[in-house]
């Protein structure tokens, strides 16, 4: 099984499709670093199902075997690599690759030798790795780096070329020697397996995730060409963390992922809530869609308040006296609504405003019935009797309306 | 809070004003009508603020010329082609916030003054119709 794998690996060089897609793929995985980290642990177990059953059971197989250095060592002697070039390949770049591993590979193992070994075989890695989450979309990036480092892997060289074009276009690094047709083509590819893969999971998270992924590869890809580069990296980097941030925020399919559609997107979803607010408080306005139409009735709704406002205010500037009563019965109505509601909190019941209320009624019955001078004291002392935890505005209104009904009387009669 | 702060104004204004025409005594009421739903909305939401500055504005500017309209100026033109352009106008201080901010501001907008008018409507039907 081995065998033939790597035997397929070796024969085809650019024109494997396989091998191209899982490159693609496995580059479009490997820096969706914290993303994959978190979702790979789900996609894992679907994504062996997907993408080549034999080749996943044979990396499975491999993964155990590579705690042990020893045997997994020996077994691709064959290859034409010499163990002790590959352990000092492996060492030289194993500084850069744990380091590069452990911030995406948190829980995974990120072990030495299973590194190396990865990264020796990097077409095994290629081949493996659009089956395979984070580890094998690391030992990539460390392939990707072997690249540079080391020229002796000259049969994989041309499989290089394309993966650093794809981990560059990605993000993936510093290598930025992609050109944008390679870049389309790969964003072509990747979405291949992304749509096999969506289309043979009946995993919904796992589809959405993966969509998510391969969707923002893809117009990252396709947006990278229009946008500068640099810039479409940042975004991309800054898309990460706000998709992190809003998780529940998903790029749809066939819709633009770059930072500034997924932030229009989250405005325009705040815009929509603030629309449905408002069709709720404007009476009549639950059967009208669209947001001009919506528009042109709240509109009309504010006028027509701002209308009342003026037309009541004219009534009152008619309707001047004989507020004292009025006041009083209004001020506790209004009172009770509002304290009934917010001071509930305060475990101040109406119950006790009541005989308050009351008292502070009759002091105002009395100021207005003789009209004398000595009553508002009275009044004064009932008003001053009330709880502290009555508002003084109230005390302030009853006095006024006290003033006002004294010096209204004179007035009226 | 709200009814309160309208009431003391308002019995103010019947108070301070027994002798001008009823036209003034209707602005200043209308006035006091905004002045007590901003008041009462608080600092937090910005059409409030804005209300309480156009006021504040327009008391000192009273004190030093003559008046000035009431009408809110725009600071600086809308956008052109938006379709809140109507919207901003009515809403004091739409003219400064984006469209998203603008919609809710209109919801708590909208909120205050049919409680505003409410409790203006229960006033006139208290007093009753023999006012005098």
């Amino acid at each position: 099984m081995d065998m033939n794998e790597r035997d397929e690996c070796s024969s085809e060089k650019n024109e494997n499709h396989l091998n191209y897609h899982n490159a693609g793929f496995s580059s479009g995985w490997q820096f969706r670093n914290p993303s994959v980290g978190i979702v790979a642990g789900d996609q894992r177990g679907s994504m062996e199902e997907s993408f080549n059953p034999s080749l996943w059971k044979l990396c499975e197989s491999d993964m155990p075997a590579i705690a042990k250095p020893v045997p997994a060592t020996s077994r691709f002697d064959d290859d034409g690599w010499t163990p002790p070039d590959s352990s000092s390949r492996g060492g030289s770049f194993l500084p850069g690759g744990p380091a590069i591993l452990s911030p995406t590979l948190s829980h995974f193992p990120a072990d030495s030798a299973f590194i190396k070994r990865a990264a020796r075989f990097s077409c095994f890695n290629a081949a493996s790795l659009g089956g395979m989450a984070t580890p094998f979309g690391a030992s990539h990036l460390a392939g990707a780096q072997i690249h540079n480092i080391d020229i002796n892997m000259a049969k994989d060289a041309s499989l290089h070329d394309v993966d650093p074009g794809e981990a560059a276009d990605l993000g993936g690094g510093g290598h930025e020697t992609a050109d944008s047709s390679s870049k389309d083509l790969a964003a072509k590819k990747r979405r291949r397996p992304a749509e096999e893969l969506e289309v043979e999971q009946g995993d919904p998270q796992m589809a959405a995730a993966a969509k998510r992924e391969s969707v923002d590869t893809d117009h990252k890809a396709e947006q990278s060409s229009s946008t500068a580069k640099p810039n479409g990296k940042h975004a991309k980097d800054a898309s990460d963390a706000p998709k992190e941030d809003y998780i529940h925020v998903r790029a749809r399919r066939g819709q633009a992922t770059n930072s500034h559609s997924l932030a229009e997107r989250v405005r325009r979803e705040k815009i929509s809530q603030r629309m449905k607010l408002l069709q709720e408080l404007v009476p009549g306005c639950s059967k009208v869609t669209g947001k001009a139409v919506m528009l042109d009735e709240i509109i009309n709704y504010v006028q027509s308040l701002q209308q009342q406002v003026e037309f009541l205010s004219m009534k009152l500037a008619a309707v001047n006296p004989r507020l004292d009563f009025n006041i009083e019965s209004l001020l506790s109505k209004d009172f009770l609504q509002s304290h009934g509601g917010t001071s509930s909190a305060i475990g101040f019941s109406p119950d006790v405003v009541h005989p308050q209320m009351h008292l502070s009624q009759q002091g105002l019955v009395q100021a207005e019935i003789s009209g004398n001078l000595n009553h508002p004291n009275a009044f004064r002392r009932a008003v001053n009797s009330m709880p502290n935890a009555w508002d003084e505005q109230l005390q302030n209104v009853m006095q006024m309306a006290a003033f006002s009904s004294n010096s209204q009387q004179p007035r009226t009669q | 809070m709200l009814a309160f702060r309208f009431l003391r104004a308002l019995t103010l204004v019947h108070r301070t004003t027994p002798n001008s025409s009823n036209a003034a005594r209707s602005r200043r009421i209308q006035r006091a009508a905004f002045a007590s739903m901003a008041y009462s909305a608080g600092p937090r939401r910005a059409w409030s603020r804005a209300l309480l500055c156009r006021f504040h504005f327009h008391r000192a500017r009273r004190r030093c010329a003559g008046r000035s309209r009431t009408a809110g100026v725009p600071r600086r033109p809308s956008t052109t082609g938006s379709p809140a352009d109507g919207l901003r106008r009515l809403v004091p201080g739409g003219t400064e916030m984006d469209y998203c901010s603008l919609l809710e501001e209109t919801a708590d907008y909208i909120r205050c003054l049919s409680k505003q008018v409410k409790l203006m409507q229960s006033i006139v039907d208290s007093v009753g119709p023999g006012g005098r």
